[in-house]
């Protein structure tokens, strides 16, 4: 079931983390979450909620979480290959 | 399970624009045609992948002033990816920005969104009057945008056309005409802001001019309530046996109402010497006490702080407004459209390829050739 409200209210989450500067546990854990979300991943991640997104949700969640990777970086390989399959689905969605 | 997005009315905010970048090393230097977003947020500018913000914030600023813009915001998607690596910068991206964010500003964004594949731009944003100038890398991009079949029109710097024409020439498998000093009849749609949102829009275009603002309304209550309503206010902190007023007496009448008025004897009142005192050098405040019907006067202050704090403000209140309005004639003069008629501009029509360079000098030149070629 796709959950569109949770997402809306992480990225909300995620950009006032931005804005207010909140600690940086709170804002890695608002980006992590809606990443997951949106890679809808377990080990093996499917990008079916992302395909799902408007064009103003994906641009948004693409603004939001490409800020956030380029402050802290990734955690491994392993997630900064699932950002660059994620930003390409973003990308073609509001691009198309 | 994935379904397909909607096609809705809000897809008309996502404003595509093609420019060209060029990338690789010496001999494989090449130009890429990138298709950029222009999408209007309502928050604040943003630039996707976002380490590529602090290179273009000034082109954005200047996109925006030469628009006299200064409340909407916009994210741009550049197209780019994080391991893109350039071999120029991403100055020349502004002109296509500035035709983005038109775009999203005026009513052609509807047409725009039927012919955008057709048209390619790249130019640097010099200054916030919206200069074009001069680009690198100009061969190598208009090489790929001749070689893409879908682009029609092509936009670049004219102070690169010296440049594109001598490299056209040594191009033997391309035919031009050059058309000097076209001419195209615009209407002036009568857009621009009238003097008083000008004045508005600068006065709150951000927090320090918020601020600014502020101070210069308090400043007018201030002023104005010192001059107006001050003999009163002090009054109603004395009490009614004693009197502060301002020296050098302005009207003794109304000094000798208000003594009356707080009960001070009536014949003691016409002992005060009121016409030296309208005449004194003495500046400040004195305090006329009733002490069981003796009057005493004394200065109190020969400094009214009060006084001068109301020039102090006074003089900010006729600075602020004075700058605002120099400001706001400035940006007027910069924002003048061009009347009907006048827009001219040199091109090349490429015969044999099915497309027209159009070189161009600044953003409401660009802007105007646009908003023709689209109507």
């Amino acid at each position: 079931m796709l959950n569109l409200e949770g997402i809306e209210i992480d990225l909300e989450g995620l950009k006032m983390a931005r804005k207010e500067g909140l600690p940086i546990v709170d804002w890695r854990n608002n980006a992590l979450r809606l990443f997951k979300k949106l890679c809808n991943s377990g080990e093996e991640a499917s990008y079916d909620v992302a395909k799902a997104l408007s064009k103003k949700l994906a641009i948004e969640c693409m603004t939001e979480l490409d800020s956030y990777f380029n402050i802290f970086g990734f955690m491994d390989e392993g997630e900064r290959h699932k950002w660059q399959k994620l930003s390409n689905q973003l990308r073609t969605i509001y691009s198309s | 399970m994935a379904k397909a997005v909607k096609s809705t009315q809000d897809d008309l905010l996502f404003i595509k624009v093609k420019a060209i970048m060029v990338t690789g090393d010496n001999d494989s230097r090449k130009g890429n045609i990138h298709n950029i977003i222009v999408f209007p947020n309502n928050q604040e500018h943003m630039v996707i992948p976002s380490r590529f913000f602090n290179s273009l914030r000034s082109t954005i600023e200047r996109v925006m002033s030469s628009n006299n813009i200064h409340d909407q915001k916009f994210t741009i998607d550049t197209a780019l990816k994080d391991e893109d690596s350039l071999c120029d910068d991403l100055s020349s991206l502004g002109l296509s920005i500035a035709i983005g964010i038109e775009a999203c500003l005026n009513d052609w964004k509807e047409a725009w969104e039927n012919v955008w594949e057709e048209w390619c731009f790249t130019g640097e944003v010099k200054d916030s009057q919206g200069e074009i100038g001069a680009i690198g890398g100009a061969r190598e991009k208009l090489e790929s945008a001749t070689d893409d079949e879908t682009i029609n029109y092509i936009m670049i710097p004219f102070q690169n056309r010296q440049e594109i024409i001598n490299w056209i020439d040594k191009r033997k498998d391309i035919n031009y005409e050059v058309n000097t000093s076209r001419n195209i009849s615009v209407k002036d749609t009568g857009n621009s802001p009238s003097f008083f949102s000008r004045i508005w829009s600068l006065s709150t275009r951000n927090t320090f001019m918020w601020i600014a603002l502020i101070l210069w309304f308090l400043s007018i209550t201030y002023t104005s309530t010192r001059h107006i309503f001050w003999e009163n206010i002090q009054s109603f902190s004395n009490g009614n046996s004693q009197l502060t007023i301002n020296l050098p007496i302005k009207n003794p009448e109304r000094v000798k109402q208000r003594l009356l008025k707080n009960g001070f004897p009536e014949d003691r009142i016409k002992n005060i010497p009121f016409s030296s005192l309208t005449k004194t050098n003495q500046i400040g405040k004195a305090l006329i006490t009733n002490r069981n019907g003796a009057i005493e006067f004394e200065i109190i202050n020969s400094q009214d702080w009060t006084l001068i704090s109301s020039y102090i403000c006074g003089g900010y209140i006729a600075l602020f407004a004075f700058i605002l309005v120099v400001l706001a004639l400035r940006a007027n003069k910069g924002n003048t459209k061009p009347s009907t008629g006048n827009i001219n501009y040199d091109s090349l029509l490429l015969t044999n390829r099915n497309k027209e360079i159009m070189f161009i000098d600044n953003i409401k030149q660009a802007e105007a050739i646009v908003e023709h070629k689209i109507h």
